[in-house]
């Protein structure tokens, strides 16, 4: 039942940040005229232009994916949406909110409560096990232990790591940190998840259980994914898939029948762009 | 390219990483440089130490202490150093580097390396001992206490000590990692490692045996406390290894285990320290010890510095007195004083008058005859409440012959008049008609050599007894704010009386200069050791700290990302900071305490003088905590800079 979770999701934003909410169906992540010119402040140094006027629109419940060569843009743009990185110009809207207002307490707070990350490279804390991983939003917001353990069992068996909650990062599979890590991106019910290369670093077994779990958060939970990736196996989950090139929006690709056609029109897109992979 | 110039441009290619390392490699030779040419220095060597063969045994302990630690923390600063670059000889040795030169590029490195910390800690160590006898004769009010000189022994043991060391290092590091597989090299610059654990009765076992070692230290009085010394050293030395490598785990897991762990940055901040402790815990347990050791040395020579100042102050309560004599003998009359004091603007706070009668006696049981200096008691009396001078019994009563107190000497001339009154010792009977009560008292004030004998209050009949026959003397008694101190004033007075003679006048501030001038080497050598070594386990510590930075780096820009905002992260590593710096001094200072105040029972000291002991202590402690934690606060203010960038 995705739309009961759903609302459950909308009534916990509005209790932290009070906002009307909006229709099903709006843009949760809305970015329009993003521009990053790097090199630009300092005088003589030779300036780069990473992204260029991309606009970008995500509605709830999405699951896109960007894919690009190396170099065009597709880290820049994660980095401008995920509010690490200020853009040169252009702006961006998360669930409502304007990040280029807030200062520096204001985005960590606004990272914390409203967006969950996966990484390549999983950043999970080697000192923490892979339960205190998963619980470190809510425990730096000081959420009650029994909301806490409530949101812990909702994604653990979601994303089938309760066996494994009490190991070391490093005790566990690759796959199994990586999902912690998922665990860890939306246990605190963000706006949308953004996730950078997260196969990367994963067998193609790993990779497919990952991919599924994430599917399934977003086809039954209503999670809203955006995933950087070059991996077409990994992009073939998405269900909208924007290209990028140069710093600008190459084409676009929506999935309308199985996944196996989706992967292959992904790949006739990507070879039609260029060649990569 | 030779060997030699890969391993040259390998030290020029990371310089950075080299850096930390060759930074405190440096400063331990510094350390010990300045050290040892203190010890061998000629002045100290062969002058007049306070406390003679003891403070040199002493301070050659603390060299060979220094030579120990120095070796672990060069051997533990380059584990950690190689640590961090298994990566690059892994790769080295699968492009076909072979053991044997594995080995030899990284003894070739390191040998490198430690000319350059030799050399410059040598010069560090020379700018520093310069800089310190600078900032010691402006402390100690004297004009140098030993000379700036060169002392070839030390630059020779220095020198020679650290090459040693750093070979022994060298060869034990490169051997271990000569024994090392590619894979394990290639992986293990980002292997990490599996939870701490620790043994609960370990834990326990190092408590006890500090507590332990605290009891028999405490408990033991008198001599016994010297015959205890070198068990409950090592006891407690063990005790604090325990609970450093094993407690603080233990501890930590514990407090993982608690209620309030999983809230807010706690958990971030110990389940770090858990990991930080066990890295650590060798070097901070090693660093608690010594710093107890120094504690204790520094507030010994603080607490027998104290105890002459002490006896100065008591003998010596106001700033000057003059004896006015019939015939005005003495070097400065009241005119003079009153004008030095408009001359310097001061207002004296205690101006007054005193009349005493000197005479001589004899006591039966001592041969000889000595001088004594009798006050009316009601005089006495009212100059004790009133300015709060000294006041007390010494030595019991003795009975006076009544009639013959009056034969007295002749002041001028200091010669016995007549037949030598005979006192008898008061015991405990009631005074007979034939004889005067005459209880020996405290000097109320500041006495000229010329009356420094024995001093004894008699009541208004005696008094007028003894004063029909000789004319009594009268002390004219001055005080003013800082008369202890360099003030124009006292410094004016001082050179007025030196110019003078003494005989008749007596003045606090050149008992202080007097006292300090003979103190002095000794309350350097004290400054000097612990400074040094507070010092130089403060920059253990930074250095530490600085080679765990690129961790901590990689750690908080994750944490970055899952949004902790710049008070939190400051909050997590500040504490992390203060517990790893401060608790080694923390569990040094209270050692040190318990040691101070065993020492207290050694030299004997009962009652209100064995309070002032652990005062005294308590305030070298206070003094270097104070300095910790300055030291601290900027370990932790350029930490952070280097650690979080600035939104």
């Amino acid at each position: 039942m995705p739309g009961s979770a759903r609302t459950n999701m909308k009534e916990a934003e509005g209790q932290r940040y009070s906002v009307t909410t909006e229709p099903a169906g709006s843009a949760v992540l809305e970015a329009k005229g993003l521009t990053k010119v790097y090199g630009a402040g300092s005088k003589g140094a030779a300036t780069h232009t990473a992204l260029e006027d991309f606009d970008l629109r995500v509605v709830d419940g999405e699951f896109l994916g960007i894919m690009g060569p190396s170099g065009s843009g597709k880290t820049t743009l994660l980095n401008l949406l995920s509010t690490i990185d200020k853009p040169t110009s252009g702006s961006v809207l998360i669930g409502g909110h304007d990040p280029a207002t807030m200062n520096g307490e204001q985005l960590a707070l606004f990272r914390r409560r409203r967006l969950g990350f996966v990484f390549q490279d999983f950043n999970l804390l080697d000192t923490l096990s892979l339960r205190e991983n998963v619980l470190l939003p809510l425990v730096l917001d000081k959420v009650a232990p029994r909301e806490m353990n409530a949101a812990l069992d909702r994604v653990a068996g979601t994303l089938g790591i309760t066996g494994v909650l009490d190991r070391m990062p490093f005790e566990v599979s690759g796959g199994q940190q990586q999902r912690a890590a998922i665990a860890r991106a939306m246990i605190h019910d963000p706006a949308v998840v953004l996730a950078d290369e997260l196969t990367g670093n994963l067998d193609s077994k790993a990779a497919n259980d990952v991919m599924q779990a994430l599917r399934f958060l977003n086809e039954e939970r209503g999670v809203t994914v955006v995933m950087v990736t070059h991996d077409p196996f990994a992009a073939s989950f998405c269900r909208r898939v924007v290209f990028i090139r140069d710093g600008r929006p190459f084409s676009e690709l929506r999935r309308a029948g199985n996944r196996q056609v989706f992967f292959q029109n992904l790949l006739d897109a990507l070879s039609a762009m260029g060649g990569f992979a | 390219m030779t060997f030699a110039h890969l391993a040259l441009s390998n030290l020029r290619g990371s310089w950075l990483r080299y850096a930390a390392f060759l930074l405190s490699s440096t400063f331990s030779v510094a350390l010990f440089y300045v050290y040892a040419q203190f010890l061998f220095h000629p002045d100290v060597a062969n002058g007049h130490l306070y406390g003679g063969g003891t403070t040199r045994i002493v301070l050659t302990v603390c060299l060979v202490l220094i030579a120990v630690f120095a070796f672990f923390f060069v051997l533990y600063s380059s584990g950690a150093f190689l640590r961090a670059r298994n990566k690059e000889f892994g790769l080295l040795t699968l492009m076909g580097t072979t053991r044997g030169q594995l080995r030899r590029l990284i003894w070739l490195e390191n040998t490198f390396l430690s000319l350059a910390a030799i050399v410059a800690g040598i010069l560090l160590g020379v700018l520093l001992s310069r800089l310190f006898l600078m900032a010691i004769s402006r402390v100690l009010l004297i004009d140098r206490p030993i000379d700036f000189l060169l002392v070839p022994q030390a630059l020779l043991i220095t020198a020679a000590g650290f090459f040693l060391v750093f070979q022994l290092v060298t060869l034990v590091s490169a051997g271990v990692i000569g024994r090392r597989s590619v894979l394990d090299m290639l992986k293990q610059a980002s292997k990490p490692r599996s939870s701490p654990r620790a043994r609960p009765w370990l834990a326990v076992l190092g408590l006890l045996l500090v507590l332990g070692g605290y009891a028999v230290a405490t408990s033991a009085q008198g001599s016994l406390v010297a015959l205890v010394f070198v068990p409950v050293v090592t006891v407690v030395i063990v005790g604090t290894h325990l609970l450093f490598t094993q407690g603080g785990v233990f501890l930590m897991r514990r407090l993982a285990r608690g209620r309030a762990y999983r809230r807010g940055t706690r958990m971030l901040v110990i389940s770090q320290l858990v990991f930080r402790l066990a890295d650590n815990a060798r070097l901070l347990a090693g660093i608690a010890s010594l710093s107890a050791v120094v504690l204790a040395a520094a507030g010994t020579f603080y607490v027998m510095s104290r105890q002459f100042v002490d006896a100065v102050d008591g003998a010596y309560p106001h700033a000057l007195t003059l004896v006015e004599t019939p015939d005005d003998r003495a070097p400065l009359a009241r005119g003079d004083v009153d004008a030095m004091l408009l001359e310097h603007g001061a207002v004296a706070t205690v101006a007054a008058d005193i009349e005493v009668i000197e005479t001589l006696y004899s006591v039966p049981e001592e041969e000889g005859q000595r001088y004594l200096v009798l006050v009316q008691e009601s005089a006495y009396v009212t100059w004790v409440n009133e300015l709060g001078a000294p006041a007390g019994m010494a030595d019991g009563s003795y009975l006076v012959p009544r009639g013959q107190v009056a034969q007295g000497v002749d002041a001028a001339a200091g010669d016995p008049v007549g037949p030598v009154p005979t006192f008898t010792l008061h015991s405990g009977t009631a005074p007979t008609p034939d004889a005067i009560e005459a209880r020996r008292v405290q000097p109320p004030t500041t006495v000229p050599p010329f009356l420094s004998s024995h001093w004894f209050v008699v009541d208004e009949a005696a008094w007028q007894d003894v004063a029909s026959g000789t004319e009594p003397l009268t002390l004219a008694v001055y005080d003013w704010p800082g008369s202890d101190r360099a003030t124009p004033l006292s410094t004016a007075v001082s050179a007025a009386i030196q110019e003078e003679g003494r005989m008749f006048v007596a003045d606090k501030y050149s008992q202080h200069v007097l006292l300090k001038q003979t103190l002095g080497l000794s309350m350097f050598t004290g400054l000097f050791v612990s400074v040094l070594f507070f010092i130089g386990a403060g920059s253990l510590i930074y250095f530490k700290l600085f080679t765990e930075l690129p961790d901590d780096r990689r750690l908080f820009a994750r944490l970055r990302r899952v949004g902790i905002t710049r008070r939190e992260s400051d909050r997590v590593v500040s504490r992390q900071v203060s517990l790893v710096f401060l608790l080694p001094f923390a569990v040094g200072s209270v050692h040190a305490i318990v040691a101070l105040n065993a020492l207290g029972s050694l030299i004997g000291t009962v009652g209100p003088a064995r309070v002032a002991v652990l005062a005294y202590a308590v305030t070298v402690v206070g003094l270097f905590a104070a300095v910790q934690i300055v030291f601290f606060l900027l370990t932790r203010w350029s930490y952070l800079r280097a650690l979080l960038p600035r939104d």
